[in-house]
């Protein structure tokens, strides 16, 4: 009892440090590929390699950081309320962009996995990839996917669209504030909207809001469309 | 309001909305994750006035500017993808992925926008 105390007194202290040294990092270099999720995740993985401790055990004993981090997004509820008027006044705009958002996502991930050649299994444990990983896990596994590898592959499309999204917003022309956050929370869920928190709190309660959302559209729409995957994939 | 009571009366109330998120949660089948439930609970407390916005502002402020500390746990997991089991499929899995959120990213983006501009701003 009192071991498994220091064990993760020791890793969250470790993870703490590391976070630390992340946001250092990133506010130095300002490097996109630097970004403290990247660092602070890369510290935390070399730090446990190193004194040969097995990730899994990290992930048993840090509840309390998954705690906080379901606090965390309880506590989106605080900015969707302090911005309420204005996403309100917005409404058919925001259900319009993510309910499309979360067709485009299930559709276009299907597509592309069934023309690079991926079997089904790997096709519906992609599907559900631009939601928050618990919807994304029960979705995964009704259908038949690998949960561990969806519960990867989440995280990888939050990091890869927290980090390229602002670029890419920029590049093709997006500036609204409620469209940068919105988008940001659709394609990357929460490590996107924790992206989009830097930018401002309004960003932030829109990416809460685009959580919610994809993850209400996407579990009713991906039972309509793995019928049709199905079809197009005939030998199984 | 002493900051340290306020702190500790922010983090009591998120706890309950929490809680009461993953009593919903259950009542729904796990169709919506407890912690975005808890997010609609917290909402609707502060709308009917039940909790005040300034009981829990300084707790909510902190944990949200801290949110990226809080995903380490999940990120970390990335480490624990054995490559031989998705060998055939890595090329699908990592393009599809890739090109996918892109075009979310841009489509939501896109919508909203185009929205704002045919209303007039």
């Amino acid at each position: 009892m009192e071991n498994k105390f220091i064990l993760e007194s020791l890793f969250i202290i470790l993870s703490v440090v590391s976070y630390i040294l992340g946001i250092y990092i990133y506010a130095k270099s300002r490097f996109m590929l630097f970004h403290t999720i990247i660092v602070a995740t890369l510290l935390v993985i070399l730090a446990l390699r190193f004194v040969n401790v097995d990730i899994q055990l990290y992930q048993e004993n840090t509840k309390l950081l998954r705690y906080l981090l379901n606090l965390s997004i309880v506590a989106l509820g605080y900015l969707l309320f302090k911005h309420y008027d204005y996403i309100k006044s917005k409404g058919v705009a925001i259900i319009t962009a993510t309910f499309t958002g979360s067709l485009a996502a299930i559709l276009s991930v299907g597509f592309l996995a069934i023309l690079f050649g991926a079997k089904y299994e790997t096709i519906v444990t992609l599907l559900p990839k631009s939601i928050t990983t618990p919807i994304a896990i029960v979705i995964s596994e009704q259908f038949g996917g690998v949960i561990s590898l969806t519960a990867v592959i989440v995280v990888i499309a939050g990091i890869f669209g927290a980090i390229a999204g602002p670029w890419f917003l920029k590049l093709t022309g997006i500036k609204s504030r409620l469209a940068t956050g919105l988008a940001l929370g659709s394609a990357a869920h929460g490590i996107g909207t924790a992206k989009a928190l830097e930018t401002g709190a309004l960003e932030g309660a829109a990416g809460g809001l685009a959580i919610a959302l994809m993850g209400l559209f996407t579990s009713m729409l991906i039972p309509l469309i793995v019928p049709l995957i199905k079809i197009v994939l005939p030998e199984i | 309001m002493d900051e340290r009571i306020k702190f500790l009366l922010g983090a009591t109330i998120l706890i309950i909305s929490y809680y009461i998120g993953e009593l919903l949660s259950y009542a729904f089948m796990g169709f919506i994750s407890p912690a975005v439930m808890g997010m609609l609970v917290l909402f609707t407390l502060l709308k009917t006035g039940i909790v005040k916005a300034i009981w829990i502002e300084s707790f909510a402020i902190f944990l949200l500017d801290n949110l990226m500390l809080f995903f380490i746990p999940a990120t970390v997991g990335v480490a624990l993808i054995s490559f031989s089991s998705i060998k055939d499929d890595a090329l699908a899995i990592v393009f599809s992925a890739s090109l996918s959120s892109l075009l979310v990213l841009w489509l939501v983006g896109y919508i909203v926008q185009k929205f704002e501009r045919s209303n007039g701003k």
